[in-house]
């Protein structure tokens, strides 16, 4: 070889190397950023480290437009998938949830809050038939189906206020009886509003998850308890009190709705929850607290500990302290706050995830997270608007995530598509619901994996 | 004389304060700027090109107070406008309800009607003023409606209809007392009045 050429070469990849590296991942400040960064396999990782100051930018409320689809505009996703429209005109789609059978149940929310079934078509590409299971419910949000395994009796429903359930058998397209209230202790109003219910691989505990009832309870906590001892051993170790009694939890219950209590704390919106399959471990999408700038704090997907504590609304992301809540500071509490596994861009709000145990995507991907992102309001530039794949290495998060389709953004004020939840099929493709246009879409890989 | 370099500079930073001044987390002093984190959404000319969103500049300031109290405590469910309300220390709605309703009520959206009220908002003007444009009433501030948006009316009347919008139980009713295509034609002839 010519020198002048090698060292030409040589100079060229020393020059390239680290920009396409930083193209596979983004680290540390690089990691942070908006929807124009985006785009289907860059992977970020942010650390606790990584956490901008608050203020570090100012708050800005900055709520994107939905629009229709523009003219030309498209989903993007990973070379080697596809994806298009499983079913459309569904307004205020929110959860999806996979029945036994292969049905398709999708809660939407608001304005007329009820609950269909979507029936795929034989090739799985679209609903070939969609039913309205039960209708006439006020913001129906978690769907679970009990006992786990092929042959569940019924189907529960979370929403503000409690929990229901149908009875259900494989097949059902409606509801062949009324609703039984399982449980009606659930804190109504004020702020988040979304309640999920999930079932423990043995069946025998039921998870609710229920935010918390503020930004970042400013005022909603009132006097401490006189005796914080006596308050946490009746609750738990980072429980809130007041207004906020109950909520930035997840809870447990048996499936009749008995022996509450709060099995974590701190946690101020876990909209979605999955068990992970093989291990059982409970696994949260949480929305972090609003108004200290745009990279400040990440939201976050984590595995959930019993016990655990997750900072709301003392601490971020670890021992960050925020000075807000009207209880004063909870020194006591610093050392107890456990750090998520996988922090994403601060306001993207991951709403919704499920794992992928089909054969349909990559081996590579078998046990991956795949989460839906809605995206942001208190951001300057808008981020989220996708759906993202958490990696896993021997069943634990690696606190990577992959941008997995990405497009719903057009320019920066408007967004057609808001992504919510994620549940996969029984042909192993991926749906994901949007409740800006009301949209069900799947994600499907072009060959079979090997 | 300074160089482009300079002046472009200089333009930056400027520009760079004045975002400053209009995004930053709610301070003691100086509400108005503060209320700037409003127009991002709510419009910077009082109009936003989101049609979902309401008018309130010009908006009654006791109606203004009432919501973001609601907003606050749970009322009236918005997860944005509960997290913006919580950030205005309480002692501040007042003040910054108040600034919001001496602001300019901005041109019509739409081609305007001005004389005579159509049938169905004639209903309206009992609690909502002779010419709509708010009230005091025995249930409470009525806000302005002529020549508020459009989707904005429509959306808030059917969720009155349907509970999601609970904190006013007289217009519960009376939005339970029209179908949908009413509801979207009042709203309509609502959006087109010029007072």
């Amino acid at each position: 070889m010519d020198k002048k050429i090698f060292f030409m070469s040589v100079a060229a990849a020393a020059f390239y190397a680290p920009s396409l590296m930083a193209a596979e991942m983004l680290t540390g400040s690089t990691a942070f950023g908006d929807w124009r960064t985006d785009a289907p396999g860059v992977t970020r990782k942010i650390t606790a480290t990584d956490v901008a100051a608050p203020l570090a930018t100012p708050s800005t409320a900055n709520r994107s437009k939905v629009v229709p689809q523009p003219e030309g505009a498209k989903l993007l996703t990973m070379e080697g998938f596809s994806v298009a429209p499983f079913a459309t005109d569904l307004p205020g789609a929110r959860v999806l949830r996979l029945a036994p059978n292969g049905d398709i149940f999708l809660s939407q929310s608001r304005p007329d809050g009820k609950l269909s079934v979507l029936r795929p078509s034989k090739d799985g590409s679209k609903a070939e038939q969609t039913s309205v299971f039960a209708d006439g419910l006020k913001d129906p949000y978690g769907i679970a189906f009990y006992p786990p395994g092929p042959n569940p009796t019924w189907v529960y429903v979370a929403m503000q206020g409690k929990v229901v359930r149908y009875p259900y058998k494989a097949g059902d397209l409606k509801a062949t009886g009324p609703a039984q209230t399982i449980v009606d202790d659930l804190i109504v109003g004020p702020s988040h509003w979304t309640r999920d219910v999930v079932f423990s691989e043995d069946g025998k505990t039921m998870y609710v998850a229920v935010g918390s009832g503020s930004n970042v309870a400013t005022e909603t906590l009132g006097p401490r308890p006189a005796d914080m001892a006596a308050f946490e051993a009746s609750h738990a170790v980072g429980a809130t009190w007041g207004k906020e009694e109950w909520r930035a939890n997840v809870l447990t219950y048996t499936p009749e709705g008995k022996e509450k209590k709060i099995f974590a704390t701190g946690i101020r919106n876990c909209s979605g929850m999955a068990v992970q399959p093989g291990t059982g471990t409970l696994f949260c999408a949480t929305n972090e607290r609003d108004l200290l700038g745009d990279n400040t704090p990440p939201d976050y997907v984590t595995s959930v500990k019993k016990g655990g504590f997750y900072g709301w609304p003392w601490f971020y992301i670890g021992a960050h302290q925020d000075d807000r809540p009207e209880s004063g500071p909870r020194p006591d509490l610093k050392d107890k706050v456990i750090v998520p596994d996988v922090l994403m861009q601060p306001h993207s709000a991951p709403l919704g995830l499920a794992f992928n145990t089909g054969s349909m995507f990559p081996a590579s991907m078998r046990g991956d997270a795949f989460v839906a992102l809605h995206g942001s309001w208190n951001r300057s530039l808008h981020t989220g608007y996708k759906i993202v794949r958490m990696t896993f290495k021997n069943n634990v998060p690696t606190g990577e995530y992959q941008d997995f389709v990405t497009g719903f953004t057009a320019g920066d004020e408007n967004v057609w598509g808001r992504p919510v939840s994620v549940t996969f099929t029984k042909d192993g493709s991926m749906l994901f619901s949007e409740d800006g246009n009301g949209t069900v879409y799947r994600v499907s890989a072009k060959t079979a994996s090997k | 004389m300074r160089d482009w370099r300079t002046k472009a500079v200089i333009r930056t930073f400027c520009l760079a304060m004045l975002a400053m001044t209009f995004t930053h987390a709610w301070a003691d002093s100086a509400l108005e700027s503060d209320l700037a984190q409003c127009w991002s959404c709510h419009g910077k000319e009082g109009r936003s090109s989101d049609r979902t969103m309401p008018v309130i500049w010009g908006q009654g300031a006791d109606y203004i107070m009432k919501q973001l109290t609601d907003y606050r405590d749970g009322g009236r469910e918005n997860q944005i406008m509960s997290s913006m309300a919580e950030s205005i220390p309480r002692a501040k709605l007042g003040e910054a309800s108040k600034i919001i309703s001496l602001k300019p009520w901005p041109a019509s959206a739409v081609p305007t009607i001005k004389e005579g009220l159509p049938d169905l908002a004639q209903a309206c003007a009992a609690c909502h003023g002779a010419d709509l444009t708010g009230a005091q009433t025995d249930a409470g501030p009525a806000p302005r409606l002529a020549g508020q948006n459009e989707l904005y009316l429509a959306e808030q009347m059917h969720a009155f209809a349907t509970g999601l919008r609970a904190n006013h139980a007289v217009m519960t009713s009376i939005m339970r007392n029209l179908d949908g295509a009413q509801r979207e034609d009042l709203a309509r002839q609502l959006a087109h009045l010029e007072p």
